[in-house]
C-alpha cells in the first residue's frame, strides 16, 4: 500500500514480525497550512507547467521547445562563430537582439496566455480558486507573474547571455565589463518593460475567450493588423498629430523603447523615421498596460 | 421544529450555531434570488432544500464570500463571511454543481494542486490528495486523465478536491446530479460518512428530497428566496406523523368522536387517516371505537415523507403570499 498521512498513525499499524498492515482510514489534517503565499506559489507553478507543456502530452511541449530555441540558438551562434574562427574584438550589440526577439515574444505570449486563463475559465475552475484563501485580484496577479517570469525568461536571459558571450569575447574582459556596465540596467529594463507590455496584453486579450485557439490568433491579429493600420492611417495623413498613430502600433513599441532606452536606431523602423520622441514610446507601454489593466478588471474582478 | 417564514431555533444544544444569517436578501438589478433569510443552522449535516432557481446556489455563493449580500448579515463559524472571507475561506471545502476539473490532467495532479492552493506544503498536499482520492474510491484510477472519467468518477474528483485541505464545513452542490443509481447511491453514503465519520459539517444543496432526507439531519428549506421551514428533521418528521385506520361499522360517528376530543381526521369508506400529535391520540382512537362501535381491522402508524412536508409547508407558504 502507498504512502498516506493515514500511515503514519501509529493506531492504523499493526506489526505481524516480517512486515507491517497498514490500516487506511481519514485523520484530521495538523501540519502546517502557508497561506497566501502558498496559493500563489501553487497557481504560478501550475501556470508555468501549463504554459510550457510539463506534465502534458508532447505535441504541448513543442511549441514553447521551439520558441526557447529560437531566442537562445542565435546568441549561442553570435557567442560561438567569433570564438570557433578566432575573430577578435567581435561584439554584436544586446539592443539589436531585442528587435528579434519581441517576435518571438508575441508567439511566446500568443501561445501561453491562452493556456493560463482560457482553460480555467472554459471548465469553469475558478469557483474553486475563489472559494479558497485566494481572492480574484490573487488568481489574477499569480497568472500575471506567471506569463511576465516567462517572457522574462525568454527576453532577459539570451540578452544577458550575449552581453556576458561579448564580455568573455574580449581579449580584456573586464575591462570590456567595467566599461559597459550601464549596458546591464538598459537590458534589465528592456527586458523588464516588454515582459509586462506582452503578458499584459497577452492575458487580456485571453480574457476575452474561453477558445485558445481565438485567443491566440486575436494577439496576432492586434499585433499585425493595428501595426499595420496604425501605419497606414500616419503614412495617408499627412499632419503633425499623425505621429500619434505610431504610438498605436503595438508592432513598434518594442523598436521605440529600444531607441529610448539605449539611444540606438535598431533599423529604418516607422518608430525611428517618424521621428517621435522616443520618451513617447513608454507612455504608449502604460496606455496598454492600462488599458489592459481595464479589461481584466472588467472580465474578473467586478462581481456578480 | 419548524421555523417558518423568517425564523429557526435549534432543539439540540449540544450543536453550536455553523452559520447565522439575519435578515439575508440578495438582488441581481430587479431579481430577487433571497428576501429577508434568517436562520441559525447548526453543526450538523444539513440540507438546503429547495426546486430549481429558489436561491440555494446563491445562498451558498454568499456563504463562501463569492458574491456579497444586498443586505443583512451572514456568519459562518461565528464571524462575518464580509469581514473575514479568507479566514472562512480556509476552514471550508466547495464542491460546486456544474463541471470544475481540469481535464487535462489527472485526478491526482488536479486534487494535490487544489491542496497546495489551499496553503498545504507540496509534500502533505501530496499525501492528502492520495488519501482523499482513496477515501472517494479513485485509488487505482488516480492517475487517469479527467477527461477519460465517467460522470461518476469526476464527481468523486470533485468530491476530493472539496476535502484535500481537511475544512471544517463542506458545501455539496447538487452532488448526484447526472449519476446513475448505482453511483447515486455510493455518493450518497460517502456524504453521509464525511458527516458521521469525518466529523466534517455538511451543507448538502439539492432539488432531490430523498437524497435530503437520507443523508441530513437537518433541513433549511427555499422557496422564490424565501425561507419557508428549517429545523431537525427529526423533529419536523415527528410532527407530521399519521395513523391510518380500517374499520368496519359506523366510521361516521368514529370520526366525529375522534374529532369532538381534539384530533384531525380524513378520509372515507373505512380508510381514515388520524394525524398524530402526542400519544394521547391513541386513547382518543380507543374511546372513540368503544363509544361508536366500530371493529377495527388495521392501526399503522406512519411517517409523513419529506416531500408530503415540503409540499405543504411551500403550498402553504405560496397561500401566504397571495393578495387577499
Amino acid at each position: 500500500m502507498t504512502g498516506s498521512t493515514a500511515e503514519h498513525q501509529e493506531d492504523n499499524v499493526q506489526s505481524t514480525g516480517e512486515g507491517q498492515v497498514y490500516r487506511r482510514k481519514y485523520n484530521r489534517y495538523a501540519g502546517s497550512r502557508q497561506g497566501r503565499a502558498r496559493s500563489y506559489g501553487a497557481v504560478i507553478f501550475h501556470s508555468w507547467r501549463r504554459a510550457l507543456g510539463i506534465r502534458r502530452k508532447w505535441t504541448s511541449k513543442i511549441l514553447p521547445i521551439f520558441l526557447y530555441v529560437a531566442a537562445f540558438v542565435p546568441v549561442i551562434g553570435f557567442i560561438a562563430v567569433p570564438a570557433i574562427i578566432g575573430v577578435d574584438g567581435f561584439e554584436f550589440e544586446p539592443y539589436g537582439l531585442f528587435s528579434s526577439l519581441s517576435l518571438i515574444l508575441l508567439v511566446f505570449a500568443a501561445a501561453a496566455s491562452p493556456e493560463m486563463l482560457c482553460d480555467d475559465r472554459r471548465e469553469n475552475v475558478l469557483p474553486l480558486y475563489y472559494s479558497r484563501g485566494m481572492t480574484r485580484w490573487d488568481y489574477l496577479a499569480a497568472k500575471l507573474i506567471a506569463l511576465g517570469s516567462i517572457m522574462l525568461s525568454v527576453s532577459l536571459l539570451p540578452a544577458l547571455l550575449l552581453f556576458l558571450g561579448n564580455t568573455f569575447l574580449q581579449d580584456q574582459p573586464f575591462s570590456y565589463l567595467g566599461s559597459n556596465l550601464d549596458q546591464f540596467p538598459k537590458i534589465l529594463a528592456t527586458a523588464l518593460l516588454l515582459s509586462i507590455f506582452y503578458a499584459a496584453i497577452g492575458l487580456a486579450v485571453a480574457s476575452m475567450t474561453e477558445r485558445k485557439g481565438i485567443a491566440s490568433a486575436i494577439l496576432i491579429g492586434i499585433f499585425l493588423a493595428g501595426t499595420g493600420i496604425a501605419e497606414g492611417l500616419y503614412q495617408a495623413i499627412d499632419s503633425d498629430w499623425s505621429q500619434v498613430f505610431v504610438l498605436m502600433a503595438p508592432g513598434e513599441i518594442p523598436e521605440g523603447l529600444v531607441q529610448l532606452i539605449f539611444g540606438e536606431n535598431v533599423s529604418g523602423s516607422l518608430a525611428v523615421r517618424s521621428g517621435i520622441e522616443p520618451i513617447w514610446f513608454l507612455a504608449s507601454i502604460a496606455g496598454f498596460v492600462v488599458l489592459s489593466a481595464l479589461l481584466l478588471y472588467r472580465r474578473y474582478l467586478r462581481e456578480d | 421544529m419548524t421555523a417558518t417564514a423568517d425564523s429557526a431555533t435549534l432543539t439540540q444544544s449540544d450543536n453550536p450555531t455553523l452559520i447565522n444569517a439575519t435578515s439575508l436578501s440578495k438582488h441581481y438589478g430587479k431579481t430577487v434570488a433571497l428576501d429577508q433569510i434568517s436562520v441559525e443552522l447548526p453543526h450538523a449535516s444539513i440540507g438546503l432544500l429547495g426546486p430549481n432557481g429558489a436561491g440555494k446556489s446563491t445562498f451558498l455563493k454568499l456563504m463562501l464570500g463569492l458574491s456579497a449580500q444586498t443586505s443583512g448579515d451572514l456568519m459562518v463559524f461565528g464571524r462575518d463571511v464580509q469581514e473575514n472571507p479568507m479566514e472562512i475561506r480556509r476552514r471550508i471545502g466547495y464542491m460546486p454543481e456544474s463541471d470544475c476539473l481540469a481535464m487535462d490532467t489527472t485526478a491526482f495532479d488536479f486534487v494535490r494542486h487544489m491542496g497546495e492552493v489551499s496553503g498545504l506544503p507540496s509534500n502533505d498536499a501530496r499525501l492528502r490528495a492520495a488519501d482523499m482520492l482513496y477515501l472517494c474510491g479513485l485509488d487505482e484510477e488516480r492517475y487517469r486523465m479527467i477527461r477519460e472519467f465517467s460522470t461518476g468518477m469526476k464527481q468523486r474528483v470533485k468530491l476530493a478536491q472539496a476535502l484535500v485541505h481537511d475544512p471544517d464545513l463542506v458545501f455539496l452542490d447538487e452532488p448526484t446530479n447526472g449519476l446513475d443509481p448505482s453511483g447515486h447511491d455510493e455518493m450518497l453514503t460517502l456524504i453521509r460518512r464525511i458527516h458521521d465519520e469525518l466529523g466534517i459539517a455538511v451543507v448538502l444543496s439539492s432539488h432531490v428530497l430523498e437524497d435530503i432526507e437520507r443523508v441530513c439531519d437537518y433541513v433549511m428549506m427555499i422557496d422564490s428566496g424565501r425561507l419557508v421551514g428549517a429545523g431537525y428533521l427529526s423533529d419536523l418528521m415527528d410532527t407530521r406523523q399519521e395513523i391510518t385506520l380500517e374499520l368496519d361499522g359506523d366510521v361516521e360517528s368514529f370520526s366525529e368522536g375522534v374529532r369532538r376530543r381534539g384530533f384531525e381526521v380524513s378520509g372515507k369508506n373505512g380508510m381514515l387517516a388520524v394525524v398524530y400529535q402526542d400519544d394521547a391520540v391513541f386513547d382518543a382512537i380507543r374511546d372513540a371505537a368503544v363509544d361508536s362501535g366500530v371493529a377495527m381491522r388495521t392501526l399503522v402508524t406512519r411517517r409523513t415523507s419529506l416531500e408530503e412536508f415540503y409540499i405543504d409547508v411551500v403550498e402553504q407558504h405560496q397561500a401566504d403570499q397571495e393578495p387577499v
